[in-house]
């Protein structure tokens, strides 16, 4: 058996390592992606307030902070028992649009992008964000611009764009004044122009180039799962979940019921979990027989949902539906699927401003410790990202359990890899142009791998090694 | 636009304080900020895990700081504590790494910003004593007793 590893896996936030296993015909055997998880963070949470934990959960990882600062609010909301004023809800809304604004722009022109833009084959001294600023600097001023236009609007929001604290228990700590509306309205305006840019621009010089890969790679068929309002409309704040079967027919749940209806299954070569949708049966990562695998992010909300609440985000949802049908198993139409959502999160952002509510002193309610279980759940940029509390009567921590959007695409990112592995490898021949194809496979999920390890010795970033079937390295390739 | 874009010097503590000595940069950002007088062109961020978001942003912008440091806990055979610059050319020249945003900035992103940027950049490292697998905030002693020596090199060094 030859075995390939590709570690870490580039322009992915974290790290990961590809193995693949080749039999002796050289095609693909098997494939496994192990990615670094952070330990040991539900213990450092017990026995802390719990109204600490929002402003500690932004410490997990720089990424997404607001995902996880809105969530710990929304769970603290629960365990205190009490509803958040329509204002303080609003804002908190508008923080979540904004920094979704900023996440898709950047995933997609700097992390994504990359391989559309410049090709999968292009060299990776230029198949990067540079390489796109040069190849085309009036789009890499566009981008800077607007994703600074985002971190100024959060600024103006909550006073801090790097480690927000202003999403706390019972509500949002700072109101937002009609000066501060007015000056957020043009900038909201410039991004929603640019959104339109975007997926007009990708629609045009980018999609068009590569529907054979996408029609090919990562390919495999799952279920999908995703936040809706009560009336199947998209929400990416709150609403209730949506389990969707590859067939089309769904579920739906309340967050904290979310452990009736996720299982998590355990395989003995990494430690991050699989959830899988227990309701369905036992789980399998089978490519021809998968059962019980479900993915979120982009591509899942837009499979789950009825419909967009936005003018032009619905319009641009139902083209993508007449080319693509209901649901789409096509894994690379993720980065199709999160231009639509960054669409929405700009229009979203200025209905939010025009809102006669959003400058109403009246954002948050006090909140009076007690035994109690609260669950909170906002959709993550990069998935349904679940905070389930528990407290005793001082309202001090006592359980804390975590499921990031990552976390469920565990199983479908491992089967996706082996998919596009099999498709690509044939007879052992392979090149890094098949080897990133792989890659992009994984970046299609925008993971966010957690670690904080800073071993220059270990830093070889694409590390390829080729085993013979005895398991002896006689090859390896650094990248 | 930010105002640290506009700033002559820009220097980001960066590194995850729920992993012991990863917290160093950020620890060195927070005592400068509280005791050090800060000449007005210059501008001192704790940048957290959020660093790479930042240096991307600048080094596209068109408006850049003339230079960088960056404030940052590595683990590299020397002794604990031991405050040190890294020198970017001695990295090795792989060009894959670049564009995670999560963690410490790589070599060659700072390379673009030097080379492509027109930016001058530092790295101004500390040796860990540990940094451990799971959750544990909290600096070591030695690197504890390094992070007012850093803000004295900072000053005599890169800001004069």
């Amino acid at each position: 058996m030859t075995r390939i590893t590709i570690a870490p896996v580039t322009r992915i936030e974290g790290h990961a390592k590809v193995t693949i296993d080749l039999d002796d015909s050289g095609n693909v055997a098997d494939t496994f992606v192990n990615v670094v998880e952070l330990r040991g963070f539900e213990k450092f949470c017990i026995g802390r307030p719990v109204e600490e934990l929002p402003r500690i959960m932004t410490s997990i990882c720089g990424v997404c902070p607001w995902s996880h600062h809105l969530a710990s609010a929304k769970a603290n909301d629960a365990v205190f028992g009490v509803t958040p004023p329509s204002a303080g809800r609003k804002l908190r809304e508008l923080c979540n649009s904004v920094a979704y604004t900023e996440e898709h722009i950047l995933h997609f022109f700097f992390l994504a992008g990359a391989d559309y833009i410049m090709g999968p084959d292009a060299d990776y001294s230029v198949r990067n964000v540079i390489g796109i600023a040069q190849a085309n600097p009036e789009v890499g001023r566009m981008v800077v611009r607007n994703r600074h236009l985002g971190a100024q609007m959060l600024n103006i929001i909550s006073g801090k764009t790097i480690h927000p604290v202003t999403a706390v228990p019972g509500g949002y700590s700072k109101p937002l004044s009609e000066a501060e509306r007015q000056e957020l309205l043009p900038m909201a305006d410039e991004v929603l122009e640019f959104a339109k840019f975007a997926i007009s621009f990708a629609k045009e010089n980018v999609f068009p180039n590569y529907l054979e890969t996408v029609q090919s790679v990562g390919v495999i068929e799952t279920g999908f799962l995703g936040t809706v309002a009560e009336d199947g409309t998209l929400d990416l704040y709150d609403g209730k979940l949506r389990l969707m079967k590859p067939d089309g027919t769904y579920e739906e749940f309340a967050y904290d019921q979310y452990t009736d209806h996720i299982g998590e299954h355990v395989e003995p070569w990494t430690y991050l979990k699989f959830p899988y949708a227990k309701t369905w049966g036992d789980f399998s990562m089978d490519l021809e027989a998968p059962s019980g695998v479900y993915r979120t992010n982009t591509l899942a909300r837009l499979n789950v949902c009825d419909r967009i609440s936005t003018p032009l985000a619905q319009a641009e949802l139902e083209e993508y539906r007449e080319k693509f049908g209901r649901p789409v198993q096509l894994t690379l139409l993720y980065n199709w699927a999160r231009l639509i959502e960054l669409l929405y999160n700009a229009e979203k952002a200025i209905q939010l401003l025009n809102d006669p509510e959003i400058t109403s002193k009246d954002t948050r309610v006090p909140v009076t410790p007690r035994a109690a279980r609260g669950v909170g759940c906002v959709e993550a940029p990069r998935g349904t990202l679940i905070h389930d509390y528990e407290t005793d009567e001082n309202g001090l921590v006592t359980d804390v359990n975590l499921i990031v959007g990552t976390t469920h695409n565990n199983a479908p990112i491992n089967m996706s890899v082996k998919q596009a592995a099999q498709t690509l490898i044939k007879d052992g021949v392979y090149d890094q142009g098949i080897l990133n194809q792989v890659e992009m496979a994984i970046r299609a999920y925008d993971p966010c791998l957690s670690c904080a390890t800073h071993d220059l010795s270990n830093r070889i970033p694409v590390k390829i090694e080729i085993r013979d079937p005895d398991g002896e390295v006689v090859d390896t390739l650094v990248g | 636009m930010d105002d640290w874009f506009g700033k002559r010097v820009l220097i980001l503590g960066c590194g995850n304080v729920l992993f012991g000595d990863d917290g160093f940069g950020p620890a060195v950002a927070r005592h400068c900020l509280e005791e050090c007088q800060l000449p007005t062109d210059v501008s001192i961020l704790n940048a957290g895990t959020s660093v790479r978001n930042i240096l991307f942003d600048v080094l596209l912008s068109e408006d850049r700081p003339s230079r960088i440091v960056i404030l940052d806990a590595i683990d590299c055979d020397r002794e604990p504590g031991e405050i040190f610059e890294l020198d970017l050319d001695a990295y090795p020249a792989h060009k894959v790494d670049d564009f995670s945003m999560h963690q410490v900035p790589t070599s060659n992103l700072l390379r673009e910003l030097r080379d492509l940027g027109d930016v001058q950049v530092s790295v101004l490292a500390c040796q860990v004593a540990h940094i451990p697998d799971e959750v544990s905030p909290g600096l070591s002693a030695p690197v504890t007793e390094a992070v007012s020596q850093a803000a004295r090199t900072l000053s005599q060094e890169y800001l004069a």
